[in-house]
């Protein structure tokens, strides 16, 4: 190996080191990959996140086949954060899949007539941004709707 | 036609009485189906617990997931996250004690929500879910949370939103969930059950979606009716899956890659499965509630290697009517091969009791 051709590889060598020095230095944030093993410097970046719908709709109201006021038992539990309208909640319960609720976060005695669930959004889909636990009878919805 | 005699009478009457007994009907026979005793097994009884342990209320109040307890911690989370440094993943160790938190939040992040959660060798939490952030883009991700508590490792895994996972021994981790699509866009076909690298990324998958009938729904996709719940619980050797949507169990053998799907035999419309439990020997239990009758209590899943189907049996001594002194009411996980469960009245819901699997 001639003279230069060390002098490069060193060169070469010593500019990699250093950029990762203080490309550590930089980045101290968590160390994210995709699922393609990539380094990305935000969960958020590239074109792999998922656009969904992001602030409620206008409310759908004839696609409540399922409920009424009487069935929803208010003042039960304690809502996770600000929930939306109880109209919104029943829309969710009743709809197909991108509307569903999910069980197992709702940790809530509704008492021997009633159980309990977490309703709001789908955390797939993203219609609101809400979660909230009510107490719903078994018989409220049929899921036909 | 001759008659026949008294005796024939009698056991046809006894056959007629027989007929419409289901799972809580009788702690020995399981489900019987046109006056047929489709499996009869050997009593399994829990045994009096070795251990009984008063932990903190906060797992178990309002406003949180229903916790479960994993490779020695009780796992609780927080749902919904809209700051960073809010802890939303906590563990406590079997004295009832919380032991270590962790706040699972992004740069950018507008809300997150956490999934799921997992412990992986020396304590370390492992979370997944959905980060949203002002765009309305989500980012579906797999966290590892350092002894600070914050986010040190991620994994993106879109389009697998991460429902259910679990901490391989070897530091990889297993991830059970649903493809998403985007806004307008056609759902993505692929396999729901993934397996990813803190480094590597994505380093394998199984169980395509494709292989599930669209009719009976989605194999990750609670519900929220009684019977439909999905619970993914993992040993050193074996990963399990409970989807009540589509009535399977899918056991995967984490040694020797093996991966086997059997037909959960459906036990009667509208009886809830509240915890689910895989013990270190390879065994599937889970409590069974018929909110209707209310009744309830712990069932074993029986497997039939040879039939590719499972089939709910119940252990006696506790099984009865809800709320009832020594009837097991939530199975919260394993501890290597005993049961972690709950009894009685929901208000003795942060009392945790240990006995060996039976």
């Amino acid at each position: 190996m001639s003279g230069s051709s060390r002098f490069l590889t060193f060169a070469y060598l010593s500019a990699s080191f250093i950029f990762s020095f203080f490309n550590r230095l930089i980045d101290r944030g968590p160390r994210i990959v995709n699922s393609s093993g990539g380094t990305v410097s935000s969960i958020f970046q590239g074109s792999r996140a998922t656009r969904v719908r992001q602030v409620p709709g206008p409310l759908d109201t004839s696609r409540q086949p399922c409920s009424t006021e009487t069935d929803h038992i208010s003042g039960k539990v304690e809502p996770l954060s600000g929930a939306l309208s109880g109209h919104y909640q029943k829309a969710s319960t009743c709809q197909g899949e991108d509307y569903v609720l999910v069980q197992q976060f709702c940790s809530v005695d509704c008492g021997s007539a009633y159980f309990a669930y977490v309703g709001g959004e789908d955390p797939n889909i993203g219609y609101s941004q809400t979660f909230f636990c009510e107490c719903y009878t078994d018989t409220l919805c049929n899921h036909s709707g | 036609m001759s008659a026949r005699p008294p005796h024939h009478y009698v056991v046809f009457a006894f056959l007629l009485l027989m007929c419409p007994l289901i799972v809580f009907g009788h702690d020995k026979y399981t489900v019987l189906s046109k006056a047929k005793i489709i499996s009869v097994q050997p009593s399994r009884i829990l045994s009096a617990p070795e251990n009984r342990v008063v932990f903190d209320s906060v797992p178990f109040s309002a406003g949180s997931a229903i916790p479960h307890w994993e490779k020695g911690y009780l796992i609780s989370i927080t749902s919904e996250a809209t700051q960073p440094n809010t802890p939303d993943v906590r563990l406590y160790d079997a004295s009832g004690r919380k032991v270590r938190e962790a706040a699972i939040w992004f740069e950018g992040a507008r809300d997150l929500f956490v999934l799921s959660a997992a412990v992986a060798r020396g304590g370390t939490i492992l979370a997944s879910g959905t980060a949203v952030n002002s765009d309305g883009n989500r980012a579906y991700f797999i966290a590892m949370a350092g002894a600070t508590g914050t986010v040190t490792a991620a994994i993106q895994t879109n389009p697998l939103l991460a429902k259910q996972i679990c901490a391989a021994p070897d530091g990889t981790v297993w991830a059970f969930g649903g493809l998403e699509r985007n806004l307008g866009g056609p759902r993505p076909q692929g396999d729901l059950l993934r397996h990813f690298d803190f480094q590597k990324g994505l380093i394998g998958s199984l169980l395509p979606s494709s292989g599930f009938d669209p009719k009976l729904g989605r194999p990750d996709l609670e519900t929220g009716r009684a019977g439909e719940e999905v619970y993914m619980r993992c040993s050193d050797t074996m990963l399990g899956i409970y989807s009540g949507p589509v009535n399977e169990y899918i056991a995967l053998n984490l040694v020797t890659g093996a991966l086997r799907q059997f037909a959960v035999r459906k036990t009667n419309v509208g009886i809830g499965l509240a915890g689910f439990a895989l013990t270190d020997g390879g065994e599937a239990y889970g409590v069974l509630v018929d909110r209707a009758a209310r009744k309830e209590g712990l069932f074993h899943l029986d497997i039939d290697q040879s039939a590719n189907r499972a089939n709910w049996t119940p252990v006696n001594g506790s099984i009865g009517q809800m709320g009832q002194p020594g009837i097991v009411s939530q199975l919260w996980g394993a501890d290597a091969n005993r049961l972690v469960y709950g009894m009685g009245e929901p208000s003795e819901k942060a009392i945790l009791y240990w006995s060996e699997a039976p």
